[in-house]
């Protein structure tokens, strides 16, 4: 493959002393470093690179910036990637997207013909009558739509995020936003400089400024040294600013690290888009931007074709001309649709090189090549009237076509902000207003577009920043522009259409006017209705255009209609971008590696990892049933260090405790503890757990696992109101704890703690003592969740793990091993013990849980105390209840639902099943669930709803199913 | 009930960290963890007066640090809440001091730091560049200069920062986070320090 490069300097992206190999359509192409896939190609002659998204048409690179869908591109592992800004490396495999066959020839193009039975909107009205008709047309739009294709196989690579503060964000790296950085870095501020170009200089890079083509190197390299040298200014190249959020919150997208910005003072300097005009087959390949000529030389070295035709509307299309013909590329013509054409030095720049200029004339249909891929001639008419051409034209043979209709600002990020685009309709020119402080925008963004303005815009835009920094620096001279860059009417409807307003949607000028005529006239309607700038150029080119046509449609300007609003982000972002580096906080127990060690299977808990059982998950219910049966027979133990703790102290801590818990506690004994209930201020049932009075002013206090930081967050609040003279505080990290269960519990203590006496009468039932394992001070809640006599040992969590190893150490001579959390829910359910959050959920209050006993009612207050009245008086819907079906019947799951009969399908849902499990102390499945309150009487039998449709019975049985008379947890 | 002493046995006091994994990265960010090393709180109307009349210096507002001699960092997290953090395993005594002679003072209540949370030290030009990728506080020395202390989200935990200088290790930050999540944080310090070679 030859490769067709221009002498340096040009090529400033590029590095000529490295190759690089790469494939194309599975044919084998060479670039240099630095090249994008497009100008690798095109510097081998490869125009053709993808196919449009409605019709298929062969499309080429319009502005070799990335701000055009026309080089969508297909890598291996990820679709819809832009070709004029992917980098070509070494083995990178390419192709073509949305076509049938292949590139070259694509069977769809055929859709083409059909255009005129797919107008626009065509979709809302078509493929639904007659009824049924949408399940033929499914599968075949399903294969037709979408670009490109999912790599199912992909690996995620790694992506992250990182914060950057800075006084100044500088949005743009070309002359505004490189004169505006300097100015605000000598002056002592810190400037983030963000450019989404390899090197900086904006325009500067490719832009002819001046007749003779010196100015903008110069300028370039002048501003960047003194850029990269300077200590306070901080640059991301190759790096997008691709939203504003609300104090200057920039999200910066450089490669695979998505930056999130905070800067005082933000100034855009973002550029202009340069505009197409609108005429037949402007979307052959061959026919750009004015600028992706000057990009294809300057920055990749690429002589972009033999004869290009330039169409302009302002004096930056004479100086593309220029350019192209100093670089081999010969200039039949320049077609100017204005009537006066460019300043005198420019005419006779052009003059002199031999360009011949057509004036008051236009672009009224672009040829193709026999094969239509790409630009073989255009065909010229002079203009004689708004948007209308004369009936003869002339054929201009040429090979490129260059567009300058004028440009549009960069105002995306402006808009976020909340700014106005308006747009004047005499002098074709934008403006914008309305920033909110601390932002500001300059140059061409700012309808600035002269060299030294636009120099002198930057360092006004940092002038005014500074000042609100409250740095002194002088103040610029005013800004005024007078260039005239935007042709007012650039749009020449052909009445055989294909005179594409938005490329990406394959949408023409009639579709916009088409739109109006059924009745939207509102540019936001107008835009979801025919989709134009919904493609993923977003509207940088097509949103003029459907402004003007619109505004002409409904009769009014384009100020009154304004364009479509700008949403971020400012280009695609990847996902991974987005989710960066993925923080997943989770907890572990001092205990966890002595649980990895032992085999369990470990589950999430909250934010917590528990051991669920210890063994192969294949084993589940037989080792939940082996590790019951050893708590029900012998002793175990289990790590409960995700229990929340909470300390009350103070000399009010009693009465804030009795304020917060349903229960009594002003009178808890020390050395008590009391099972607390805590309520919303609805009446709901929020949390539960177990109050230890450990001193007339101090409380410990256990909640649930997933409960606790609501709790103490609850309690803070509370306290902030009652000022209580109490000091609240979380320590569930500060803690782990361990329950110790089973008829052999208190000899397994006995062998650690020497300073405790463990007898029943010493340390009954609900009692709270301190005392030391291995010196080590733990706290001792005599407690009996699981339904056997138990211990929970609380000790500060650094010495979790040795306490664990002690235990386990003494607990081998009772063959006592540890039981996981799928064991400890069914052992509680075996005694009926609720969990909160599991078995009851937002609208359960004490009432439908039994929960009566737990509430005080001579005490004038607790939280929720008058809701739970109301609620509790109110006729009750439904019961929490004890359930037992036969140990052959399905199991239910927790979830599955509770119907009012077992005989009607579409009878009502009374409730659901919140805890089930097969118990082998019982004989039988055993579950909690919420019946209607006519299904509550014991030896009831109530329907629920399993998988598959089925329907079983279960049986109101009265709770607990063990043990009922609390004889076990007696055990001497 | 007995005073629960949290200072006691502190040679029986077990990380909860694995560094196995982490410990082989080369980074120019230097870690180490202090989790056993002894700390205590304290909070309350009384405790700053406590804590003066045991000779120690106290930071003037919240959020502010100040190191005592040399491995004693004191940090006011409010108007009335202190802690104390022993960088160099040498104040054990002083800690288990201070611990005693709260108990039974009015208005000065103990906190459970010693056992609640994990501490970590930092060190290295490029740290305040590694927590600019787990934490939205401005760490860099204009924004964040010694003694300054950040209660605020790190990698999505909560976690205490704060900047200080000392003789042993020269300029370092510290961060105090929750106890339960010290090895998913290390792990996360760690990947957030790789890139600094």
């Amino acid at each position: 493959m030859s490769m067709n490069r221009l002498p340096a300097p040009l090529g400033l992206y590029i590095k000529r002393d490295k190759v690089i190999n790469f494939m194309f359509e599975g044919r084998s192409y060479q670039g240099f470093e630095g090249d994008t896939i497009a100008s690798a190609l095109i510097a081998n002659d490869q125009w053709l690179m993808s196919r449009s998204f409605k019709y298929h048409r062969p499309r080429g690179p319009l502005t070799m910036a990335g701000q055009d869908a026309n080089t969508l591109v297909q890598l291996k592992s990820e679709p819809n990637v832009l070709a004029d800004k992917q980098l070509i490396c070494a083995d990178l495999d390419v192709v073509g997207q949305n076509y049938n066959g292949s590139l070259e020839k694509d069977k769809d193009a055929r859709l083409s013909y059909a255009g005129r039975f797919m107008p626009v909107g065509f979709y809302y009205r078509a493929f639904y009558k007659p009824k049924g008709v949408w399940d033929k047309w499914e599968p075949f739009i399903r294969k037709k739509a979408g670009l490109g294709f999912a790599d199912l196989t992909f690996k995620p690579v790694y992506h992250d995020k990182a914060y950057l503060f800075h006084d100044i964000a500088v949005i743009g790296a070309g002359p505004a936003g490189l004169a505006a950085a300097l100015k605000a870095a000598d002056a002592g501020a810190t400037v983030l400089l963000v450019d989404e170009n390899p090197i900086l200089g904006g325009a500067l890079t490719y832009h002819r400024f001046d007749v003779e083509g010196l100015r903008a190197n110069e300028l370039r390299t002048q501003l960047t040294e003194q850029v990269l040298n300077h200590s306070n200014i901080t640059v991301l190249n190759n790096a997008t600013c691709n939203g504003w959020f609300t104090d200057n919150y920039l999200p910066i997208i450089q490669g695979n690290r998505m930056y999130k910005a905070r800067a005082k003072q933000c100034i855009v300097a973002s550029g202009a888009f340069e505009q197409h005009v609108v005429f037949r087959n402007n979307d052959v390949p061959g026919v750009v931007m004015s600028s992706a000529a000057m990009r294809l030389m300057s920055h990749y070295a690429i002589k972009p074709a033999n004869k290009a035709v330039v169409l302009t509307g302002n004096d930056d299309g004479y100086l593309c001309a220029l350019a192209l013909v100093r670089n081999g590329v010969q200039v039949p013509l320049i077609v100017d649709m204005r009537t006066n054409g460019a300043d005198d030095s420019l005419q006779k720049a052009v003059a002199q090189q031999g360009i011949n200029v057509r004036l008051n004339a236009t672009v009224y249909e672009a040829l193709p090549s026999s094969d239509k891929t790409h630009l073989s001639a255009v065909q010229v008419h002079d203009i004689t009237g708004t948007g209308q051409v004369s009936a003869g034209g002339v054929t201009i043979p040429c090979d490129m076509l260059c567009m300058s209709a004028g440009y549009m600002p960069v105002y995306q990020l402006l808009c976020q902000a909340g700014a106005k685009l308006s747009y004047n309709d005499d002098s074709a020119r934008f403006s914008l207003t309305n920033l909110p402080t601390n932002l500001y925008v300059a140059g061409s963004a700012n309808g600035v577009h002269e060299l030294d303005a636009v120099i002198r815009d930057g360092q006004l835009a940092a002038y005014k920043s500074l000042t609100s920094l409250g740095i002194p620096s002088s103040e610029p001279e005013a800004v005024s522009c007078v260039k005239q860059t935007n042709f007012p009417w650039p749009i020449f409807k052909h009445p055989k259409g294909k005179d594409f307003v938005d490329f990406d949607e394959d949408l023409q000028a009639k579709d916009i006017v088409n739109a109006t005529r059924l009745g939207y006239r509102d540019i936001q309607l107008v835009k979801r209705f025919s989709t134009v700038g919904m493609g993923p150029s977003q509207g940088r080119h097509s949103a003029l255009p459907t402004a003007r046509l619109v505004a002409e449609a409904t009769n009014r300007s384009v100020t009154e209609t304004g364009v479509t609003t700008a949403r971020p982000p400012f280009v695609p972002e990847k996902l991974a971008n987005i989710a960066g580096r993925i923080f997943s906080p989770h907890k572990h127990t001092p205990m966890h590696r002595r649980h990895l060690e032992l085999g369990a299977h470990m589950i999430p808990a909250g934010i917590w990892r528990r051991p669920a059982y210890y063994g192969h998950p294949e084993n589940r219910d037989q080792l939940i049933q082996q590790e019951a049966q050893m708590v029900r027979n012998r002793v175990g133990m289990i790590d409960v260090s995700t229990l929340g703790g909470l300390e009350v102290r103070g000399p009010d801590a009693a009465e804030f405790v009795n304020r917060i818990y349903t229960f009594g506690f002003l009178k808890q004994p020390i050395g008590k503890t009391r099972y607390a209930v805590l309520t919303n201020e609805q009446g709901v049932v929020v949390d539960d757990g177990v109050a230890c009075r450990l001193a007339e002013d101090h409380f410990y206090i256990t909640a649930t696992t997933s409960g606790v930081d609501a709790v103490y967050r609850e309690m803070t609040k509370w306290n902030a109101q009652w000022r209580l003279s109490v000091d609240i505080a979380n320590v569930t990290s500060a803690f782990s704890a361990v329950n110790v269960a089973g008829p052999l519990a208190r000899k397994v203590l006995s062998k650690v703690c020497f300073d405790v006496d463990f007898s029943n009468e010493a340390f009954p039932y609900l009692a709270y003592k301190e005392g030391t394992i291995d010196g080590v001070p733990v706290r001792l809640l005599r407690v009996g969740f699981v339904g056997e006599l138990g211990y929970e040992i609380h000790m500060p969590s650094l010495f979790g793990e040795g306490i664990w190893d002690r235990l386990m150490e003494v607990g081998q001579e009772f063959d006592m091993k540890p039981f996981g959390v799928e064991t400890q829910r069914l052992l509680r359910l075996e005694k009926g013990h609720i969990i909160v959050s599991q078995d009851t959920d937002g609208m359960s209050h004490p009432g439908e849980l039994s929960l009566h006993w737990a509430i005080n009612r001579k005490k004038p207050f607790f939280v929720g105390s008058r809701s739970v009245d109301i609620v509790m008086a109110r006729q009750q819907t439904r019961k929490l209840v004890g359930f037992k079906l036969d140990a052959q019947a399905t199991r239910p799951k927790e979830g599955h639902l509770v119907l009012a009969n077992a005989s009607q399908a579409d009878c009502a849902i009374t409730g659901n099943v919140t805890s089930s499990e097969y118990s082998s102390t019982i004989g039988a499945n055993i579950g909690m669930a919420f019946v209607g309150v006519d299904q509550q009487e014991v030896g009831s039998r109530f329907p629920i709803r399993v998988d598959k449709g089925e329907i079983v019975m279960a049986e109101v049985v009265k709770l607990p199913f063990y043990d009922a008379n609390n004889a076990r947890q007696e055990v001497l | 009930m007995e005073f629960f002493n949290l200072s006691a046995v502190p040679n029986s006091r077990k990380s909860l960290l694995d560094v196995t994994n982490t410990e082989s990265l080369t980074s120019s960010i230097q870690r180490q963890d202090c989790t056993l090393y002894s700390r205590v709180g304290f909070r309350g109307m009384g405790a700053e007066s406590f804590l003066m009349s045991h000779g120690l210096p106290i930071p003037s507002k919240p959020n502010q640090s100040l190191l005592f001699e040399h491995g004693l960092v004191v940090l006011r997290l409010s108007k009335s809440e202190f802690w104390l953090v022993d960088l160099d395993n040498t104040y054990h005594e002083l800690i288990e001091t201070l611990e005693f002679d709260a108990k039974g003072l009015e208005d000065v209540y103990r906190l459970f730091c010693q056992h609640s949370h994990a501490c970590f030290l930092f060190k290295g030009e490029q740290t305040a560049a590694m927590f600019s990728k787990v934490c939205g506080v401005d760490l860099r020395s204009d924004a964040f200069p010694l003694g300054s202390v950040a209660q605020t989200s790190v990698a999505r935990t909560n976690g205490i920062v704060t900047k200080q200088d000392s003789d042993s290790h020269g300029e370092f930050f510290l961060l105090l986070s929750d106890l339960a999540s010290s090895h998913y944080l290390w792990e996360a310090l760690a990947d957030a320090a790789s890139e600094f070679v």
